[in-house]
């Protein structure tokens, strides 16, 4: 964190409230309630107790440090694979449902020739019907 | 693999055969980062006994801390991670050197490095919910980035921007002025 003048005011203002709070943390909690918390199943006053006492211990939050970090880090590697394999996925899912409905139907019909002309000539790909092209389509059609 | 962890505790040879086999690698990693790399072979041994520590430590008292251990609550491998860790911090503690002021040891003891300070505004103990107070910690006291506190607690980035905020606005009408105090209002 970069130490400007508003980090160190604000460091100096959090360092006069901890003055005021007890000298010594609580007993430390089993290992079983940091790891509870670090695997994300404490909730309610369980993960207030645990993040209670990690704000007042520094041999506890050095012990949490990597394992939080590790599982940060997977999960962070998780949502980064996992996006991109969802993707790749929906790209498929819909290439299989559009095969699928497209096979359920005679290809190519008169309408669905109109459609495609239309599409083209909407995106410019078309000056106007193309005169090789049309009667392809409609071919196809009968 | 299933490890039977009710028939490692009844004491069944192969049950704990499947549990090394199967947590020995984790405990090993956790333990070697604990000691960071455990490069050369005096730091390797220190490794190597350390693992064993562990798995004495799970057995101990009739395989106490191993009985101690809820599914529910907990993942093995998160557990047994800090269980190999604290031990490992433990034997990293034990190899220092005395430090010249004497220092209470263990995860039970550690005390903050200040004295608390007479007089001064009356502060509720409960200005800032625990959450806050993490926050402030990760940041003002162990200067983690904004990320890297982020990613301590395992919430985004804003969420620790708008908590910071919200315990500095708390601060400020209770302890300072719009921009903090001066320094010189400190012991």
């Amino acid at each position: 964190m970069p130490r400007d003048s508003q980090f160190n005011d604000d460091q100096l203002l959090w360092r006069q409230f901890t003055k005021t709070l007890p000298q010594r943390p609580a007993a430390c909690p089993p290992l079983l309630e940091l790891a509870g918390w670090i695997d994300g199943r404490a909730t309610g006053p369980d993960a207030e107790a645990a993040e209670t006492h990690l704000a007042e211990c520094a041999v506890c939050r050095e012990l949490v440090r990597p394992a939080r970090t590790e599982r940060g880090l997977r999960l962070a590697h998780w949502l980064q694979v996992g996006g991109w394999g969802m993707a790749a996925a929906a790209s498929i899912a819909i290439c299989v449902v559009g095969y699928q409905v497209g096979s359920g139907r005679p290809m190519l019909d008169t309408a669905a020739a109109d459609a495609i002309l239309l599409s083209e000539m909407s995106f410019g790909l078309l000056d106007g019907p193309d005169e090789g092209l049309l009667p392809t389509l409609q071919e196809l059609s009968r | 693999m299933d490890v039977d962890l009710d028939a490692c505790i009844r004491g069944d040879k192969h049950a704990w055969d499947a549990f090394v086999g199967r947590w020995a690698g984790v405990i090993h990693a956790a333990v070697r980062r604990a000691f960071q790399g455990g490069r050369g072979a005096a730091a390797r041994a220190d490794v190597e006994d350390t693992v064993q520590d562990v798995f004495l430590r799970l057995v101990k008292d009739d395989c106490r801390l191993l009985r101690s251990y809820d599914a529910n609550r907990a993942s093995l491998s998160t557990w047994l991670t800090l269980v190999a860790r604290s031990t490992a911090i433990d034997r990293l503690r034990r190899k220092r050197p005395p430090p010249t002021v004497p220092l209470e040891q263990g995860r039970h003891a550690e005390s903050s490095p200040e004295p608390r300070s007479a007089g001064g505004p009356e502060v509720p103990l409960h200005l800032l919910s625990a959450r806050q107070r993490l926050v402030m910690t990760l940041l003002f006291d162990e200067e983690l980035s904004v990320a890297e506190a982020a990613g301590f607690i395992g919430i985004d980035e804003q969420t620790i921007r708008s908590t910071k905020h919200k315990a500095l606005t708390r601060l400020r009408e209770h302890l300072g002025g719009e921009k903090g105090i001066s320094p010189g209002a400190l012991p």
